[in-house]
């Protein structure tokens, strides 16, 4: 009885000339609590994944809605962003675990040495189970991200062509730095001498090299002692011996025509 | 363990030497940090760093911070343990927190009805320091229950203006550094305990307020894989019975750029204690395949401290994933006790409830918990 009459003089002990600021302060308070949740009305609008397009399917039921609450943006944790289909093939597939380096990320065609699987059915190598602070994954969920690493870990064929997004160059004392950029991700695997034309004035200069291949870009450094009269041109796409892919090994669309292929030629005259 | 420490306290009065010998065992094993509470910093009208060795708050207390919760944070005012067990010496000290959970969450998915136990965080920390340098070196361990992994790992100048500068591995902070992590601001900004950067960060006291500039990775990884610096910009004033503050967040990076700001506030009411936190998050994406984003968020928790060592939270919260959507936010109501019997034990008890979209299923969440807290 005691016990109860303290709790609720402690309740009712503010004054009466600071009525007004609690009563501001619960009402903003109460102003909250009236929020509802959405609808989901956005929702209606996404397109239905092809069945069989595993990652597809993954991003839109269990990525998108539910690990992007905190895999996403550039403070993802551990960089492992999760934001559209290419950033999570991009993170996942063949991407060494940080948790434990002796597993991937995802493995194609195994769930025991696929660390996502670990990680989502709770397997104790793994650690936390996924995700975390919220319910486990539903065993259909658990059964999708199954069937995507099994069938492969392919990319998802609903991924947008990549395009051209800029060109950057650069002069130093020595050489010069020509950087592509694209707008999506790219096979890193297929930016290789045989994939870039490198000439000065019709003569093919073989001495230049390729740095800094990243997922959505290249450079080129080239000597300035082989550039004639201080021209160079770059060519990348069709007519090379071999053409840069995206990650589902589409060519890559180099004239921004929204179709796979053509090509792109960039050209400079460096003042003497 | 946890029923044992859930019964009555009587119980517990009459079992002070089992109740004693089951905590120093747990100690013995368990060491972490105390995470912040940044009500107590606006009910005690004091600063994070009076009780905390991390200026920003969090982690291994300070000797007030150590004499406070044994004098003036507990129901009781006991010699369960020496205040200063943690200091081995006048350079070296040790500490540690260890939660013990047990909780049930239930969505509308007909099977997803989950209960259990589970250790939530374990952490070991150390303080090296050297009081006439004013030079300090700070470890925030992981312990538990993943791999060990170092959380805060910095060297710490301390000037003698009350002025500090911190290098090395750091969790970054924008707006309130709340306790919970599963709290939509801290859940969703990304601004949390699972995630750290390398980077330096200089403190200065002005105007009746802390003032931080800190640059660091801001790619939350061990690595800077885009070459580029985050740069945070966080102002807190301490007015009385105000708190006010800001901060802001600029990250860019390979394919995106993402700013960050919040605006928070508290006030402290007699027993009770207030605070607001709105955050906005923006992500300009250069990929085709992704829209730029703004997410807003926000919090308002009012606690009741209606009696020494015993806490009623009220949490109220808001999301908007993105801005450009409709219909796509989510709420989430918290209502939390918390009772601290004893010096350096904590139990916590409460239920959220996390409302999302319908058809997001997993995320329209009940959560009941019961929690074990040991710090020292």
């Amino acid at each position: 009885m005691e016990r109860c009459f303290l709790f609720c003089r402690g309740l009712f002990s503010f004054s009466y000339g600071n009525l007004f600021k609690s009563y501001l302060l619960l009402g903003s308070l109460f102003l909250l609590m009236g929020c509802q949740p959405g609808s989901g009305e956005f929702l209606e609008q996404n397109e239905e994944p092809i069945e069989t397009d595993y990652l597809a399917r993954v991003q839109s039921e269990i990525f998108s809605p539910i690990c992007t609450q905190c895999h996403q943006g550039q403070q993802a944790p551990l960089g492992l962003r999760l934001d559209s289909v290419e950033q999570s093939f991009n993170n996942l597939v063949n991407v060494t675990a940080q948790g434990n380096g002796n597993f991937l990320r995802v493995e194609p065609f195994s769930l025991e040495r696929s660390f996502l699987w670990l990680k989502v059915t709770g397997n104790s190598v793994a650690g936390q189970r996924m995700p975390l602070g919220l319910p486990p994954l539903s065993s259909e969920q658990i059964q999708l991200i199954e069937d995507w690493i099994l069938n492969g870990a392919l990319p998802s064929e609903s991924q947008k062509l990549v395009s051209l997004a800029k060109v950057e160059f650069k002069s130093e004392q020595e050489v010069v730095y020509v950087q592509f950029t694209f707008d999506g991700f790219i096979n890193r695997g297929s930016v290789i001498p045989q994939s870039i034309t490198v000439r000065s004035m019709h003569k093919l200069i073989q001495s230049y090299s390729l740095t800094d291949v990243n997922d959505t870009g290249f450079t080129i450094r080239v000597t300035k002692d082989e550039l004639v009269h201080g021209q160079l041109e770059i060519l990348v796409g069709e007519n090379n011996g071999a053409l840069i892919m995206d990650q589902i090994n589409r060519p890559l669309d180099f004239d921004n025509n929204e179709k796979a292929g053509g090509s792109y030629v960039y050209s400079i005259q460096l003042e003497r | 363990m946890f029923i044992v420490f859930s019964s009555k306290d009587s119980w517990i009065a009459e079992n002070k030497k089992i109740v004693k010998i089951l905590f120093l065992l747990l100690c013995a094993f368990y060491f972490s940090t105390l995470k912040a509470e940044p009500y107590l910093s606006i009910h005690t009208k004091q600063t994070c760093a009076a009780c905390h060795v991390n200026p920003n708050g969090g982690g291994m207390r300070t000797d007030y911070g150590r004499v406070y919760g044994n004098t003036s944070f507990s129901a009781r005012q006991g010699s369960l343990l020496d205040p200063n067990i943690g200091r081995i010496n006048s350079y070296l000290s040790v500490g540690g927190n260890f939660r013990f959970l047990s909780q049930t969450q239930e969505t509308p998915v007909s099977e997803d009805k989950t209960s259990g136990f589970e250790t939530q965080s374990g952490q070991v920390y150390l303080r090296l320091n050297h009081s006439e340098l004013g030079l300090e070196l700070y470890l925030d361990q992981k312990v538990m229950p993943d791999d060990s992994e170092i959380r805060e790992l910095f060297l710490i100048k301390r000037l003698q203006n009350g002025d500090y500068i911190k290098a090395g591995k750091m969790i970054p902070q924008l707006g309130l550094r709340v306790e919970d992590d599963s709290a939509l601001i801290r859940q969703s900004s990304g601004f949390n305990f699972n995630n750290n950067d390398l980077g330096i960060e200089y403190g200065f006291n002005w105007k009746g307020g802390l003032h931080t500039i800190a640059i660091n990775t801001g790619s939350s990884d061990t690595s800077n894989p885009d070459g580029k610096y985050r740069t945070i910009l966080r102002s807190e004033f301490y007015l009385d019975n105000w708190r006010l503050g800001g901060a802001l967040s600029a990250n860019p990076g390979n394919d995106s750029k993402s700013s960050a700001y919040s605006l928070f506030a508290g006030y402290k009411f007699g027993n009770w204690v207030f605070l607001a936190d709105v955050s906005l998050l923006e992500e300009d994406f250069d990929l085709p395949s992704l829209q730029d984003r703004t997410q807003l968020m926000s919090l308002i928790e009012v606690n009741w401290l209606y009696r020494q060592g015993h806490n009623i939270k009220f949490t109220e919260e808001y999301l908007d994933p993105d801005t450009d959507l409709s219909e796509d936010q989510q709420v989430r109501h918290s209502l939390v006790y918390e009772y601290t019997p004893y010096p350096n034990v904590q139990l916590r008890a409460g239920i959220r409830d996390r409302e999302a979209p319908p058809q997001i299923e997993q995320l329209n969440i009940d959560t009941r918990f019961l929690q074990v807290h040991f710090y020292f």
